[in-house]
């Protein structure tokens, strides 16, 4: 331990520096160098688009020089959100205006291809949000292209790029889960999907996500990206998946469940248990992997690690800054900790300081300066989107369903 | 109004609790359409609340605070229009009003003293800070000099919510930031408004129909000193005055935060503000007995009880009406 390691060590928490002492591979806080100011264009300025507008604000050597949305007062509101953008009503004007070098696709899940492909056709970086389609066919068709694209394409899962879940990740390869024995995720969040409109047409439009023919429900829509998860973590996919659900709470004559629940199977027998609702908000959204030796809990911007009381002990442990939930005492797992408290940027302590779509941006502007690979590539992308489309069908139809890559 | 269909939400924002209660009755939407609205102004205020909270390090304010003096820095055009409000507010209120009170709350021990030792390193806060309408950039101008909009934020929030209950329909609700911030938005029945109790000594109500009201008080957070957390920009230390209680009604929100503030720091400004279309109440103590000093432009207040000795001789306007209509 060098001087300046000692006085961190002294001056912080305990658990900031367990967690120093355990970032393998953490790509967290890489800095990238731009040769000169990367000009970003988003299309689809909805409640997603404009959270992105935000984060891409926060970004060095970013500036947002367009923004693209069909729905007037979306466009309007996604302009005051970026000052000095210009706006456009259709994506071919803006890709054709010589503004952007790089594109945010934050459109609506069914309208994924129909963008993508005019993005990849033109040449410019790609960040396409995930889902990356309502249908196996767009997602294919979305592969293909994707394939002879020039620019660098990142698809939006966003756990590969977040720091906790790299970090834990480290964790999970090692002996200090061990045997891997389950998973099991929710997403939980009161609220009724409805976006509101005193226009009927543009309600329809807006309201994407409760037709069934243009999205996956709740397995597509959040299970892709919690099911990518356990991809990324044991990599491996599931090849069954059986599905449930049904409205018990939102009786406003939707044909979308509010409430599911899902067993993906793999083919060694292992399970995810997945179950998700928009009546009940307790636990939020979070993921467990079981393990013989320890449970690992990832919560987006946090993450914990429960260990057996017959695992060995590793040393580091010693020093951990530890939460006890009910009866179990979980140690907290602090991505580049040592460096956020530096610069006071600890959410509570023991969060990630940004949202995840922050890290999956950066990380994309990254592959982009270096000429590399992002965190997730389309490919991974179709999978996990397949295992979505493969458990909504499950759910709507209350059966066991084979999920289908091929042509992935 | 049918209690049983009111739409209510609450959250933790901006260092108090906000409470919001929507009533679908004679809008244009369903009950489930009127929750989604809710949803959508909860997620406005921690969306706002992220972006102009001081304590959060990746906050549009935290980076600004954290840019060197002299450097421009570009923010959106929402962030902006706040800050020439808040430009406009401070020259109305002679300086009493001013976002950059941040610094002062930072030297006088109510945030984390870096780098501010002492009264000879104050800046001067009038010149805090420079926008440019241009390009949309703010300028510290001095390396101290700490933005915070805790003054105003609130309000400024409800203005906002308050324009989406116009383009939504939505005609009747009540909305308020740690009870301090307050807006009353169409009635609360028919034409019966939103009532409000202001002051307890006196007693003092405010009814509210489609208006807003802030209330600034000295009887909150103290420092080690015992000092309370209101700052006068002019002189760099807590104001310093017989003010308990500023109540301060008008149609915007952010306005009428700003006002209250500015109330507490200089009660002589009243008939000054009270010009600027809004009705004011200042509850003072004087030799531990406690008087109201009303302005009461917007006919808002009723059943106070009578001051002995109003605060500078301030004659009351006050309805005396009942509290029912």
């Amino acid at each position: 331990m060098t001087d300046v390691d000692r006085r961190t060590f002294l001056s912080s928490a305990a658990g900031t520096v367990a967690a120093m002492a355990l970032v393998p591979n953490l790509n967290a806080f890489a800095s990238y160098s731009l040769n000169a100011t990367l000009r970003v264009g988003v299309v689809g300025v909805g409640r997603q688009g404009r959270e992105i507008l935000g984060e891409l604000t926060k970004l060095p050597d970013v500036e947002v020089t367009a923004m693209c949305d069909t729905d007037a007062r979306r466009l309007s509101a996604g302009l005051r959100r970026a000052s000095g953008a210009e706006g456009f009503d259709n994506v071919d004007a803006m890709l054709s205006s010589g503004k952007v070098d790089a594109v945010v696709v934050a459109t609506s899940t069914h309208t994924h291809k129909e963008v993508a492909l005019k993005c990849f056709q033109a040449g410019v970086h790609v960040y396409l949000e995930c889902p990356l389609a309502h249908t196996l066919e767009d997602c294919i068709a979305i592969s293909e292209a994707a394939r002879s694209a020039k620019g660098v394409v990142a698809a939006g899962l966003q756990g590969r790029a977040n720091p906790v879940y790299q970090l834990a990740r480290g964790f999970y390869k090692t002996d200090s889960v061990r045997d891997p024995v389950s998973m099991r995720a929710q997403h939980h969040r009161k609220t009724n999907w409805i976006t509101p409109s005193n226009d009927a047409a543009r309600r329809e439009a807006l309201n994407w996500k409760l037709d069934p023919n243009r999205a996956n429900g709740l397995a597509g829509e959040w299970g892709t990206q919690q099911f990518d998860v356990f991809h990324w973590y044991s990599g491996k996919y599931p090849v069954k998946v059986f599905g449930s659900g049904s409205v018990r709470h939102w009786r406003d004559d939707r044909k979308v469940p509010d409430t599911i629940a899902c067993t993906l199977m793999f083919e060694d027998g292992q399970t995810i248990q997945y179950d998700a609702t928009l009546a009940n908000s307790y636990g939020g959204t979070y993921e467990v992997l079981h393990g013989s030796n320890a449970a690992i809990k990832l919560g987006w911007s946090h993450g914990w690690m429960f260990k057996e009381a017959d695992a060995p002990t590793q040393g580091w442990e010693v020093y951990a800054n530890r939460q006890q939930f009910h009866n179990d005492e979980g140690i907290t797992l602090i991505a580049g900790a040592t460096k956020l408290a530096e610069q006071g940027k600890l959410k509570e302590g023991i969060g990630l300081p940004h949202p995840g779509v922050y890290y999956a941006l950066e990380d994309w502007i990254n592959a982009i300066a270096s000429n590399g690979s992002p965190a997730c590539s389309i490919s991974e992308a179709a999978r996990a989107t397949a295992v979505g489309i493969a458990a909504n069908k499950a759910v709507m139809n209350s059966n066991i369903v084979d999920i289908d890559f091929a042509g992935l | 109004m049918h209690t049983d269909t009111l739409v209510h939400r609450s959250l933790h924002a901006m260092g108090c609790r906000f409470e919001l209660i929507l009533d679908p009755t004679d809008s244009p939407h369903d009950l489930y359409c009127v929750e989604a609205i809710a949803d959508e102004l909860v997620e406005l205020i921690h969306d706002w609340h992220d972006r102009l909270s001081v304590f959060t390090p990746t906050s549009v304010v935290s980076r600004v605070n954290a840019t060197p003096a002299g450097v421009p820095v570009r923010v959106d055009r929402d962030l902006f229009e706040l800050l020439r409000l808040c430009d406009s507010l401070r020259e109305e209120t002679d300086g009493a009003f001013n976002i950059a009170a941040g610094t002062l709350m930072q030297m006088h021990g109510f945030r984390d003293r870096t780098g501010l030792e002492n009264m000879r390193q104050l800046p001067d806060l009038r010149d805090a800070y420079t926008l440019n309408t241009e390009n949309l950039t703010i300028t510290r101008n001095h390396d101290h000099v700490v933005i915070d909009f805790g003054a105003i934020a609130k309000g400024f929030v409800l203005d906002l919510i308050a324009d989406a209950l116009r383009e939504y329909g939505i005609r009747h609700a009540f909305i308020h930031g740690g009870s301090s911030s307050v807006l009353g938005f169409g009635n609360q029945n028919e034409s019966r408004p939103w009532r409000v109790l202001v002051s307890d000594t006196p007693d003092l109500h405010a009814k509210l129909s489609s208006i807003s009201l802030g209330i600034s008080e000295h009887s909150g957070r103290v420092n080690a000193d015992n000092r309370g957390h209101i700052m006068d920009p002019r002189t760099g230390m807590p104001a310093e005055n017989q003010v308990q209680r500023v109540v301060c009604t008008h149609p915007s929100a952010a306005i009428a935060d700003a006002y209250s503030t500015a109330l507490s720091v200089r009660p002589d400004l009243i008939d000054q503000l009270h010009e600027h279309g809004c009705s004011i109440a200042i509850i003072s103590s004087i030799a531990e007995q406690d008087h109201a000093c009303i302005r009461d432009r917007l006919g808002v207040f009723s059943d106070p009880t009578p001051s002995n000795e109003p605060l500078e001789s301030i004659e009351s306007n006050i309805v005396q009406g009942p509290l029912h209509d």
